[in-house]
């Protein structure tokens, strides 16, 4: 069932490594022997139905929650023996995490620039560009608890920006995000992966991952099902025919009698 | 209805129990306790018949009173200390109002508290128990008692709640403040009266009984002392006192449903001003101290335990004043010494889910805890200096301060020494930012209960040295032997928080992953 090589990229040059990664909580594994090669440069979709170990892999990807096996390389520093290398390296998306949302929009990406050491001036001016960018600047001093939740997206991706890491891990980056903040969102993931850096995103829109990205994974169950570039993963069919067909789980039904009103 | 949710509120307190053998010990060990005290209480009231009748009386009546504001200051001061339902929650199932304040009351009357409380009231009768018709109008008025702490412990979290949870709370804690003044300007006045009379201990009782949360408890003494006139009039306060308190809950309860959803400020602001984040070094630890006082300041939750800060001084100068004990005044400063740190003995669990951003940026654990550490002392100096020099300006014993200052720093660094090792493994379930900070997370009262107690013990054996020299020094006035308690409290707590710090950085280190894991399954 292991596909994960399909694409035969030199561990040497892969952004992301994942080998072997299991996490059981209680009597569920969540995700079951893992392997996975995001290659320096690509922009990586990830997809599965809910429940599939989508953000428990990120998660264990990048430093948040410890595998109970297995192994994740950032270019090639080991996310669980070397965090804080690792960790510089990483700009993380969380989904379903709450943000210190007491602090304003401005304060937050100060704050995570702290937190990663970075020099106070470098953070001020990385921070403006930030908000420009992102079209938060009219917010920036608003409480991020007072934001919505398409601005609060953008407030944690530009906090995953701050500290200019190599590769960008994001979870569920289009949730409730309005379709032109989401256009200007994959304008900078596309710009940052043109200048050589490697996005890794987990979605729910098929639609969204075969337009933007170069390489694709299937996950269901908390097993890889298929992975490799969009074009090899789709062999043709669109994207989302491909992934009914492996997750199956498709009912053809018009639902019960009562919910019909005509 | 009102059985259903009543069923669902022990359903939730099973599964959570169920879930957390740890939490079950320690619902089982708050429950003996309770079990203790009540039985000491009950013994007391029975043995109190040897007494005569005012001093029965005045010993019903005040511990009645006290007993009754402490469920009114019970949601200020402990998060969710009993399981329960939250109004809330149920806002979106049509459950008419009256309904919902009947199955808020039984739940609030079949856990501990409520039950210890209604047996202690039903009590009262033994004292009474050679006037037949004053045991039974204790039994009455026992039930009535219980009733009024119950809401009276809901209508306070309710109100509380609708005031604090906004986002700009400091100046809404002054409003609380005047809240609890209200409840306690009628024991001052009744102290202070009783204090002129010939007899100070019923003289007081005698005032408190006409007032609102004592009427209920004074008269079955006043029937047994004769006075049924007395007592009619009390027992109509006590009915109205009930019935009023009934009214406001309900109305409150009605204002947060409206309150809920609207309070978006939708005002934009432009940014330019990183306040705290500019003044701090642009380190890690500088980022989260000047994070942490923010959140002191903004956050309903810390807010919230920052009323003690001027409440507890302010209740053991009553006390020492209405029991004749000076010395008491020199407890204040070191009460708040410990209890300011204890507040941070599970301080990631206030972070919740947003303590990701600590481990996706890789910050070192030892970090995390000097942050922590120093935005706590940033406040914590300044105020424990001024609680000590007004508590001790009371009874003018200025010498004393040196000795003071030794214990209240040495409690406040070890504390915060054993609060900088606890926090980085334990997390409880609390309420979210922005939520009603006074929604109880089923469980985690007496998780927080065993846990402060833990904390508190630890404390006070690492404060050892400095509380041993400087109660000496104040037990024989020598000065010398204060300034020695003031050298080694600041110097052995600077030594103990240095080490705290450090093995709960290391252990944070280890611990972080898991306590977010923690954090997400609970929904925190």
């Amino acid at each position: 069932m292991n596909d994960a090589a399909v694409c035969s990229t030199a561990p040497s040059s892969a952004a992301l490594q994942l080998t072997g990664l299991i996490k059981r909580f209680g009597a569920t594994t969540a995700v079951d022997d893992v392997t996975l090669t995001v290659p320096s440069g690509s922009f990586y979709g990830m997809v599965g139905p809910n429940g599939a170990g989508k953000t428990t892999t990120l998660s264990m990807a990048t430093g948040l929650l410890r595998p109970d096996s297995g192994t994740a390389l950032v270019h090639g520093v080991d996310v669980w023996s070397d965090p804080l290398a690792a960790k510089r390296l990483i700009g993380n998306l969380a989904d379903g995490v709450d943000l210190f949302d007491r602090l304003t929009g401005e304060q937050l990406i100060t704050y995570t620039g702290m937190l990663f050491s970075l020099d106070r001036a470098v953070i001020a001016e990385r921070t403006r560009d930030l908000l420009q960018l992102l079209d938060l600047e009219q917010s920036a001093g608003s409480l991020v608890a007072d934001y919505s939740a398409g601005m609060t997206k953008k407030i944690a991706l530009a906090c995953a920006l701050i500290h200019s890491p190599r590769v960008v891990v994001l979870d569920e980056p289009f949730e409730s995000v309005d379709p032109v903040s989401a256009a200007n969102i994959r304008d900078i993931l596309e710009g940052f992966v043109h200048s050589g850096g490697t996005v890794v995103v987990s979605s729910h829109s098929m639609d969204l991952v075969q337009r933007m990205c170069d390489h694709v994974a299937i996950v269901a169950g908390g097993h890889v099902l298929v992975a490799g570039t969009v074009d090899e993963v789709r062999g043709g069919a669109t994207l989302e025919d491909r992934f009914l067909e492996l997750v199956g789980g498709r009912r053809f039904s018009e639902g019960p009698e009562w919910l019909r009103r005509s | 209805m009102v059985a259903a949710l009543l069923s669902l509120r022990f359903r939730v307190l099973a599964n959570t129990l169920n879930r957390n053998p740890i939490q079950l010990v320690a619902v089982i060990l708050a429950t003996l306790q309770a079990l203790v005290v009540l039985a000491f209480v009950v013994l007391g009231l029975a043995l109190l018949v040897i007494y005569s009748p005012p001093i029965q009386q005045a010993t019903v009546v005040i511990g009645g009173v006290t007993l009754t504001l402490g469920w009114f200051l019970l949601p200020l001061v402990a998060t969710g200390i009993e399981p329960t339902i939250d109004p809330l929650k149920l806002a979106a199932f049509p459950i008419p109002v009256g309904r919902l304040m009947l199955a808020m009351t039984l739940v609030g009357a079949t856990w501990v508290p409520g039950i210890v409380t209604f047996l202690a009231s039903m009590a009262t009768a033994l004292t009474w128990r050679q006037t037949p018709v004053a045991a039974l109008l204790a039994l009455l008025c026992g039930v009535i008692a219980t009733l009024s702490c119950i809401v009276g412990s809901r209508l306070a979290a309710s109100l509380t709640a609708n005031l604090v949870a906004g986002r700009r709370v400091l100046n809404r804690i002054v409003v609380l403040l005047a809240g609890v003044l209200i409840l306690f300007g009628p024991v001052v006045l009744a102290v202070a009266i009783g204090r002129g009379t010939s007899d100070p201990f019923p003289g007081t009782a005698a005032v408190l009984g006409l007032t609102p949360f004592g009427a209920v408890w004074s008269v079955p003494g006043e029937v047994a002392m004769g006075h049924p006139g007395i007592a009619a009039l009390e027992f109509g306060i006590a009915i109205a006192t009930l019935a009023l308190l009934v009214v406001i809950w309900r109305a409150s309860l009605l204002a947060s449903y409206r309150a809920r959803g609207g309070g978006l400020s939708t005002r934009q602001l432009s940014g330019g001003r990183l306040g705290l984040f500019a003044v701090v070094p642009a380190t890690p630890a500088g980022a989260i101290a000047a994070r942490s006082l923010l959140y002191w300041a903004r956050d309903a939750r810390f807010a919230r335990q920052l009323i003690l800060v001027p409440l507890m001084p302010a209740l053991i100068i009553v006390l020492s004043s209405l029991v004749h004990a000076n010395g008491l005044v020199y407890a204040a400063a070191p009460i708040v010494g410990g209890l300011l740190p204890l507040m941070l003995f599970a301080v990631i669990s206030y972070d919740g889910t947003a303590y990701a951003l600590h481990l996706a940026t890789g910050v070192r654990g030892i970090d995390d805890r000097i942050g922590r550490a120093a935005a706590l002392l940033a406040f914590a100096l300044p105020s424990l200096v001024v609680v000590a020099i007004v508590s001790i300006s009371f009874i003018g014993e200025m010498r004393a301060l040196p000795a003071v200052f030794g214990i209240s720093i040495g409690v406040l660094l070890s504390g915060l020494a054993v609060t900088s090792v606890s926090s980085a493994s334990i997390v409880v379930p609390v309420a979210r930012a922005g939520r009603n900070p006074f929604a109880a997370q089923p469980g985690s009262g007496m998780t927080s209960v065993v846990g402060s107690y833990a904390v508190t013990a630890v404390t006070i054996g690492l404060a050892i040295p400095e509380l041993m020299l400087g109660i000496v020094s104040l037990a024989v006035g020598s000065a010398p032997l204060g300034w020695l308690a003031l050298v080694v409290g600041v110097l052995w707590g600077a030594g103990s928080l240095v080490i705290g710090v450090r093995l709960g950085g290391r252990i944070l280190d280890r611990t972080g992953p898991a306590l977010l894991a923690r954090m997400r399954r609970t929904g925190g």
